[in-house]
C-alpha cells in the first residue's frame, strides 16, 4: 500500500509539526508499507492569500497513491477518495482566534468573506464521512464547536522516546522548543527578575524570526539577567536537547493555548522532569497536573516565577513529580505502532 | 483533421441531414470524420441515413480512446431529447465544439431531468452566474449558458443567441448561417391556379404562428375569397381543430395536408405557393432549416425580422414583426397580390443569394478554420473550465478577487505563449 503524507510547509521552519511528519512517514515505513511526505508550502500573509492557497490545494490531483493522510490546513482540501484525517489543528485565525479577535483576517466585509470560504471549505472536506484523528481534546472540541464534527484523540506519540532519559539533576530551568509570540518564551524570561540570582535558564530553540529573539534579548537587558539566561537559539540536535533536559530540574512551557499535549510535555515526562506551565496552556493541561506531574500557575511573570520557585526550593517533591508525570504519561500507551494501527483502521 | 462527429443520425432528424452532407463536404476537404450517434429511445428507433461514414454510437468511447482517436470532437445539439441525450456524457467526457442548432434547449434539459441528472444543481451553479441575455424575455437561456460553458468553442446560427453563448462558453464562438443542399428543380402540377395559395409547412405548432397568418387573410378585403391557406406537415389533433375552427369562424379557406411529408411532396407544395409564411414567436431555434427551404423554393417568403431570419436582406423576402400582430402579415400578402411579377422576381433573386449563403462550401469555408482555432485555443479553455471548477465547488462567487486574479493570470499566461 502507498500511503501519502499530507501536510503544509513554510521553507525552513522546522518543529512539532515536522517532526511528526516525518516520524510518521518513517513508522509507515518500518511496517512495511510505501510512504512518502508530500508538504505544500503555505502563506496565509496577506490574509487573501488564504483563499489562493485553498485554491491550490483544491485543484491538485493524487495518482498512483493508496492512501493519504492528512494533517493541517489547507493540505487537507487536496481532493482524494480514500483519505484518514489527523488534524493537528485548523487554520485557527477563521474559529478560535478569530472570536478572541487574534485573527490576521480583519472584521470586514471581504474579512468575513474569507472566513466563511474557510469553514464552508472545511465542513465539505470534513463531511465526506472520512475518519477524523485529532491530535488533542482541544482541537477535537473546537472541531465540533465550530464545524459540528466528532472525532476522536489520536496523541502524537514522541518520535524517539529512546534518547530522552533522567540522566541527572543539574537544578537548571530548561524551556525547550520553537521560540515566537505564542510559545511565550518571553514570559518564561520575564520570569527570572523575580527569582534568586542564582537560577539559572536555558532556552533552547529555534526562533521563528529574529524580532522572536530580538524581544527574549531586550528583556534580558532591561532587567540584567544576562548571567542568568542562556539563550540557545537554534535547532538543536535531538541527542544535545535530550541530554540537556535529561540534566535539568524541571521545564517550563507556557504556550498560549496549545492545541496538543505537546512534545516538550512529553519529552519532559519521558525524562522524569516536572513542568511549569500555565492556567492558558491549552492541551498541555491534558496532561501536566498542578501538584501532581508539574505546576500551573496564572499567565504571567511573578505567578510563573512562584511556580519555578517552589520546584526550584523542593528537589525531592520537583524529583517526586517528575516521576509520577513519567508514570502517568507511560501508562496511556501512547506509541508509533498502536498509533499507526489506528490511522490504517481509520481508512475505507 | 480528426473529428468525431456527435450528431443524430436518423431520417427523421433534419441535423441529421444537415451532418450528413456537411461531413462529406468536410471529407472532400481532407477530414476525416467518424460519426457518434446521440440518440436514445424512440429517437434511435427511426431509420438511419444512408451514409459511408463510420458510425458508432456516442457512448461507445471511454475517454482515453476519444483522445487517441480524434483530435476534436464536434457535438450538435438541438432541443429535442430523444435525438441529443448523448451530446451532454459525450461533453462531459470530452471537451467538445458545441453546434447549437437551437437558442432553447429547456426541453433537452428537462429530459436530462426525467432520466436523473441533477439539472436543478446546474441551474443553481450556472443559471444566475453570467448576465441574463436581454434579447427576448421568452427565451430561457440558463440551460444554453450551461451546456456552452461546457464546450472548447461554440457554433451559433443567427444572432439572437450569440451573446448567451459568448457569456458562458470558455473559448471562440462564430455565428454561421446555417447550411442546407439545394434541392433539384423538380416540376409540379399546379393545382390552385385560380387561387392565391398561401402556404406554411413544417412541424406546425403554437409558434408557427397559423392563427396569426389566418387572422391576416380574414382581415383583408383584396384578398377576399381568393386566398386559400395551406398548411402542410404534422399536427397535433387538438392544434388541428382549433385552425379549423378559427378559419370556419372567419371565414377564410384552410386545408390540411397531415403527417410526415415525404422530401419531394412537400417541394411541390412549395412551388406550387403564391406565398409561403415562415413564421415563429418566439424564435426558439438557432438557423432554420425552413427558411432555408422556403428560399430554395424560390417563391415569395414572409418572413420574421428576427434571429437567423433578420440575415435575409429586406429586399429579398417581406419581413414582418416578431411578435402575433396579423397586420404586418396582411400588408405582406396584399403586396405579394398586387404585383406578382415583382414579388417573383424578389423571390428568384432571394433564391439565388440563398444558395450562395446557405451553401455547404460557404459553411466549410467557415467553419475548418474556426475548429483549426479551437483546437489552438483548447488549453486555455480546458484549463479554465478546470479552474472555474474548482471555484465552483468552492462557492467562490463568480465576482470574487480570486476568480479575476486567476482570469488574469491565465490570460496573461496564453497570450504570452502566443
Amino acid at each position: 500500500m502507498k500511503v501519502l503524507v499530507l501536510t503544509n510547509m513554510a521553507p525552513f521552519v522546522w518543529g512539532g509539526a515536522e517532526e511528526l511528519t516525518h516520524h510518521l512517514v518513517v513508522n509507515l515505513r518500518l511496517r512495511g508499507l510505501e510512504a512518502e511526505a508530500f508538504r505544500i508550502p503555505f502563506k496565509f500573509e496577506p490574509y487573501e492569500r488564504l483563499v489562493d492557497e485553498m485554491f491550490i490545494c483544491k485543484s491538485l490531483r493524487l495518482r498512483n497513491v493508496d492512501l493519504v493522510i492528512a494533517l493541517k490546513f489547507p493540505a487537507y482540501l487536496v481532493p482524494f477518495e480514500n483519505k484518514v484525517f489527523w488534524l493537528l489543528h485548523q487554520y485557527r485565525q477563521a474559529y478560535d482566534l478569530w472570536d478572541a479577535k487574534q485573527s490576521n483576517i480583519p472584521d470586514t466585509d471581504r474579512g468575513r468573506q474569507v472566513r466563511r470560504l474557510i469553514i464552508e471549505n472545511d465542513n465539505t472536506c470534513f463531511s465526506s464521512r472520512t475518519k477524523i484523528y485529532v491530535n488533542s481534546k482541544v482541537t477535537a472540541s473546537r472541531l465540533k464547536r465550530y464545524n459540528g464534527f466528532d472525532s476522536e484523540v489520536l496523541h502524537p506519540p514522541l518520535n524517539d522516546p529512546e534518547l530522552f532519559s533522567n540522566v541527572n539533576d543539574n537544578g537548571y530551568i530548561i524551556a525547550p522548543g520553537r521560540v515566537n509570540g505564542m510559545k511565550r518564551q518571553w514570559l518564561i524570561v520575564d520570569a527570572m527578575r523575580y527569582l534568586p540570582r542564582d537560577t539559572r535558564l536555558i532556552v533552547a530553540g529555534p526562533p521563528d524570526s529574529e524580532e522572536d529573539a530580538t524581544r527574549l534579548r531586550r528583556i534580558i537587558a532591561e532587567w540584567n539577567i544576562e548571567d542568568r539566561v542562556k539563550l540557545d537559539l537554534r535547532l538543536i540536535p535531538r541527542r544535545e536537547l535530550a541530554e540537556l533536559v535529561g540534566r535539568s530540574r524541571c521545564v517550563a512551557y507556557a504556550p498560549v493555548d496549545e492545541d496538543s499535549v505537546s512534545y516538550v510535555a512529553m519529552e519532559s515526562f519521558q525524562c522524569c522532569k516536572p513542568v511549569a506551565t500555565t492556567s492558558d496552556s491549552g492541551g498541555v493541561l491534558h496532561l501536566v497536573e498542578h501538584e501532581h506531574s508539574g505546576c500551573v500557575a496564572q499567565p504571567d511573570a511573578k505567578a510563573f516565577a512562584q511556580a519555578l520557585a517552589y520546584l526550584l526550593e523542593n528537589p525531592e517533591r520537583a524529583r517526586k513529580m517528575g516521576q509520577a508525570g513519567h508514570e502517568q504519561w507511560r501508562s496511556r500507551g501512547i506509541n508509533w505502532p498502536t498509533t499507526i494501527d489506528k490511522l490504517l483502521a481509520g481508512r475505507r | 483533421m480528426r473529428i468525431g462527429w456527435a450528431t443524430p443520425f436518423n431520417v427523421r432528424s433534419a441535423i441529421a441531414k444537415y451532418s450528413r452532407d456537411l461531413c462529406v463536404e468536410l471529407s472532400l476537404r481532407g477530414a476525416k470524420i467518424e460519426i457518434l450517434r446521440t440518440e436514445t429511445g424512440e429517437g434511435a428507433k427511426f431509420d438511419v441515413l444512408p451514409t459511408k461514414l463510420a458510425l458508432h454510437s456516442a457512448d461507445h468511447f471511454d475517454d482515453a480512446t476519444l483522445r487517441r482517436r480524434f483530435d476534436l470532437c464536434v457535438v450538435n445539439i438541438g432541443d429535442h431529447f430523444p435525438f441529443h441525450y448523448h451530446a451532454l456524457d459525450l461533453m462531459l467526457q470530452r471537451p467538445s465544439v458545441a453546434i447549437f442548432h437551437d437558442a432553447s434547449v429547456v426541453n433537452l434539459i428537462n429530459g436530462l431531468r426525467n432520466v436523473g441528472y441533477p439539472v436543478d444543481q446546474w441551474n443553481v451553479r450556472f443559471g444566475t452566474g453570467a448576465a441574463e441575455g436581454p434579447e427576448r424575455p421568452e427565451i430561457d437561456f440558463r440551460p444554453l449558458r450551461f451546456l456552452a460553458s461546457l464546450a472548447l468553442a461554440a457554433v451559433g446560427h443567427g444572432p439572437h443567441y450569440i451573446r448567451a453563448l459568448e457569456d458562458s462558453c470558455p473559448g471562440p464562438v462564430a455565428e454561421l448561417p446555417l447550411c442546407q443542399a439545394s434541392d433539384e428543380p423538380i416540376e409540379c402540377a399546379r393545382a390552385h391556379a385560380d387561387r392565391f395559395l398561401i402556404v406554411t409547412f413544417g412541424v406546425i405548432n403554437l409558434n408557427k404562428q397559423a392563427s396569426r397568418v389566418i387572422r391576416a387573410i380574414a382581415s383583408s378585403d383584396r384578398l377576399g375569397k381568393r386566398a386559400l391557406y395551406r398548411l402542410v406537415g404534422q399536427i397535433a389533433p387538438k392544434h388541428k381543430v382549433l385552425l379549423a375552427n378559427l378559419a370556419s369562424k372567419l371565414g377564410v379557406d384552410c386545408e390540411f395536408y397531415n403527417g410526415w411529408i415525404p422530401d419531394h411532396e412537400l417541394a411541390c407544395h412549395l412551388t406550387d405557393a403564391d406565398a409561403i409564411c415562415c413564421l415563429r414567436f418566439p424564435v426558439l431555434e438557432g438557423g432554420s432549416a425552413s427558411l432555408i427551404r422556403g428560399l430554395y423554393a424560390g417563391r415569395p417568403l414572409i418572413i420574421p425580422d428576427f434571429g437567423s431570419y433578420s440575415r435575409v436582406p429586406s429586399e429579398l423576402a417581406w419581413k414582418v414583426s416578431c411578435d402575433d400582430d396579423p397586420r404586418p402579415v396582411r400588408t405582406a400578402l396584399e403586396q405579394i397580390a398586387a404585383d406578382r411579377p415583382a414579388a417573383d422576381a424578389r423571390a428568384v433573386a432571394a433564391l439565388q443569394w440563398a444558395k450562395r449563403t446557405y451553401s455547404l462550401a460557404a459553411y466549410v469555408d467557415a467553419l475548418l478554420p474556426f475548429l483549426r482555432r479551437a483546437l489552438d485555443t483548447a488549453p486555455y479553455a480546458e484549463a479554465g473550465r478546470t479552474i472555474g471548477n474548482t471555484l465552483v465547488e468552492m462557492g467562490v462567487e463568480w465576482r470574487d478577487p480570486i476568480s479575476l486574479r486567476l482570469a488574469k493570470a491565465g490570460s496573461d499566461l496564453f497570450d504570452e505563449a502566443d
